[in-house]
């Protein structure tokens, strides 16, 4: 029994990209519109339209239909679209000859293709560029009764 | 226009977004988003989503979390694995059983008069 069905599992035609698009890389299409703050940890293709500020830990791709209006910060990035905004890359960005890019550019690896419309400065020596996974400050307020212990103690 | 079944734009489970959502094509959510979703298509927050925000658009699918108001143009379905903490809206409404569901329903064939008047619903 198990035996058929593996046998029947290897004739099956492998598992369609579609799937892979699915958990892979994340695809925001034209007609969204974001305004404030977005944050990943996936590969994003983004086709949509935002205003605000992107954080990204990995890959981020802005599509030809996609226009960024803020500062953008990944590991790479690949503009196709607009962005209106610095963009700090840990690792590289790559401007497409499509793309329309007015701002500032900061990573060790910088790529401007032959017809893109590119207006602002290129920094590659630009280090720390923090990507964070998250913005880990939990803030968790003292308790009334454990700040005057602290105080105290700090007192005496 | 375009395909609507065949490109479902899917906000992914790491993606955090805060702000304003505004979007005319279906969208599947399993991030989390915080702040306000206006959409003209449907929306399905997926059974990883989680969203804290007040959700418009023509129909709502809720698989995941959800604390705020939706209202919805069309319907509204909260399914099994949904856990929905606030107000639903639309012409009609269904929830399963097992949903965790607290909140106030009401169906109303014009949900688009933005609850300036609710007659029936005095409390």
């Amino acid at each position: 029994m198990s035996k058929n069905f593996a046998d029947s599992s290897k004739m099956a035609p492998p598992p369609a990209p579609q799937k892979e698009v699915a958990t892979g890389t994340c695809v925001l299409g034209p007609t969204l519109f974001f305004k404030g703050e977005l944050f990943g940890e996936e590969d994003l293709d983004f086709q949509g339209q935002l205003e605000g500020s992107i954080e990204h830990t990995r890959s981020l791709s802005i599509g030809k239909e996609g226009g960024v209006t803020g500062n953008i910060k990944a590991k790479f990035v690949i503009v196709e679209g607009r962005v209106d905004g610095d963009i700090y890359a840990s690792d590289s960005v790559q401007i497409r000859q499509s793309a329309k890019v007015r701002g500032n550019i900061f990573a060790p690896r910088v790529g401007i293709a032959d017809g893109a419309s590119f207006s602002g400065s290129v920094d590659m020596n630009h280090k720390g560029v923090a990507v964070t996974t998250r913005p880990a400050t939990v803030q968790v307020p003292l308790s009334e009764p454990a700040a005057e212990r602290l105080l105290t103690k700090a007192m005496g | 226009m375009n395909a609507t079944n065949e490109r479902m734009s899917v906000f992914g489970p790491t993606l955090r977004f805060k702000g304003e959502l505004k979007a005319q094509e279906d969208i599947k959510i399993e991030g989390r988003i915080e702040g306000t979703i206006h959409h003209q298509q449907r929306v399905v927050v997926g059974a990883k989503g989680e969203v804290v925000a007040t959700v418009n658009a023509a129909s709502i699918d809720v698989e995941g979390k959800v604390q705020g108001d939706m209202s919805a143009r069309k319907s509204i379905k909260v399914s099994q694995s949904a856990v929905v903490r606030g107000n639903l809206r639309a012409p009609s409404v269904s929830i399963t059983e097992g949903a965790n569901f607290n909140g106030g329903v009401t169906m109303e064939s014009n949900a688009g008069s933005q609850g300036s008047s609710t007659p029936g619903a005095s409390r």
